[in-house]
């Protein structure tokens, strides 16, 4: 039986694909805006035996491809790791890779299965994330899905020539259950 | 070129960890809790056997021989030599950005030397690793290292709230910032 935790209205949380998904995440990996909105490190072109090499490790088979529901097309990836099983903390990592469902609440709605799996099936007390000061998509997405800025370490990136601040959101067991019971 | 000594200060000095005789003191630090919950965030907090303190720090200082853009050092007393704390810089980041984390095996020589261990530390990452910026991650039970960093600069950024669970209860983890161009203004005391 598929289990309803793992479905939405616009996207389901599959599992990676080992024979699909590593050369699409490779092209991904081409966007610009997706890379630089995704990690602090240098932009890099990972190969696909690279890309599934890295999603066959233990510690990150906790991922998630994003698949939007109309053909089951792959969109992105999200996925939670960092586990701290004493406080029940864990970090959530999100990235849209397909530009056409950018800004259109696939990426929220991803976000909150993942938090249901989180609070309702591991037990988490909170779930923690950083985003870039310059990615306003991404941070309004998070305050959408019931996380609450929790300060900002400054000038933490340097982009262009200039620095922007590190933003840290974090999301309770009981913050969450409040917008659950809104709904 | 300054060239006053960057390891030494008047009651302590940073020296290379001696892997044979080191993780056998660590290890009786252990059974203060809150000294494992720094050295192992996020972990579940137990005592720590020497042989597996030994196979974690020479793990660490293999790390930093093969990418200096580390650092593991211990504190020790200049009186006696006596191994008092660990100074740490566990990852520096493309963006010049690097954690600071000192470490010391009781309450009293937190007190004692944690402020000139913090200036010598700083120094180092600021003056020796570049750093744009550096942060410490403090647990809000920790109220004299809050003082500390404060007193030298350090601006609280971020209360990640209810991240620590210790004596049975949750705890918020404070993380505090200081800029390069912060550090070189004078200190107001």
């Amino acid at each position: 039986m598929n289990d309803p935790i793992f479905t939405g209205k616009l996207v389901r949380l599959s599992i990676f694909d080992m024979d699909n998904d590593p050369p699409r995440l490779a092209q991904w990996n081409r966007n610009t805006e997706y890379q630089r909105l995704l990690d602090s490190d240098p932009a890099y072109l990972w190969g696909p035996k690279g890309i599934g090499e890295w999603f066959s490790k233990e510690e990150n088979q906790n991922l998630f491809v994003i698949r939007a529901l109309e053909e089951d097309k792959p969109i992105g990836f999200v996925g939670l790791d960092g586990f701290n099983w004493v406080a029940g903390d864990a970090w959530v990592g999100i990235g849209i890779g397909e530009p056409e469902y950018w800004g259109r609440g696939y990426g929220t709605e991803a976000m909150k299965l993942v938090l249901g799996y989180g609070f309702r099936e591991l037990n988490l007390h909170r779930v923690s994330l950083c985003v870039f000061e310059y990615n306003q998509r991404g941070y309004k997405s998070y305050l959408k899905a019931g996380f609450v800025e929790e300060g900002r370490e400054r000038e933490w990136i340097k982009r262009d020539g200039r620095h922007w601040d590190m933003v840290y959101m974090g999301i309770l067991r009981t913050e969450w259950e409040a917008l659950c019971s809104e709904v | 070129m300054n060239t006053t000594p960057l390891f030494d200060g008047k009651l302590i000095r940073l020296t290379y960890i001696d892997l044979d005789s080191d993780p056998k003191i660590e290890s009786t630090w252990s059974y203060d809790l809150d000294y494992v919950r720094g050295v192992r965030e996020g972990q579940p907090p137990r005592l720590l056997w020497p042989q597996g303190i030994k196979e974690l720090r020479e793990k660490q200082v293999k790390e930093a021989g093969e990418n200096r853009l580390r650092a593991y050092f211990a504190i020790r007393s200049q009186q006696d030599d006596q191994l008092v704390g660990f100074f740490h810089v566990p990852y520096i980041n493309t963006n010049h950005n690097g954690r600071l984390d000192l470490f010391f095996g009781s309450a009293q020589w937190e007190e004692q030397f944690g402020y000139e261990a913090l200036t010598i530390g700083l120094r180092y990452v600021f003056d020796e690793l570049n750093l744009y910026r550096v942060n410490v991650v403090i647990a809000e039970y920790a109220a004299s290292s809050i003082r500390r960093v404060i007193r030298l600069g350090f601006k609280q950024e971020v209360r990640r709230r209810e991240v620590i669970f210790a004596r049975g209860r949750y705890w918020d983890q404070l993380r505090f910032g200081l800029l390069e161009s912060e550090w070189r203004l004078p200190v107001k005391e």
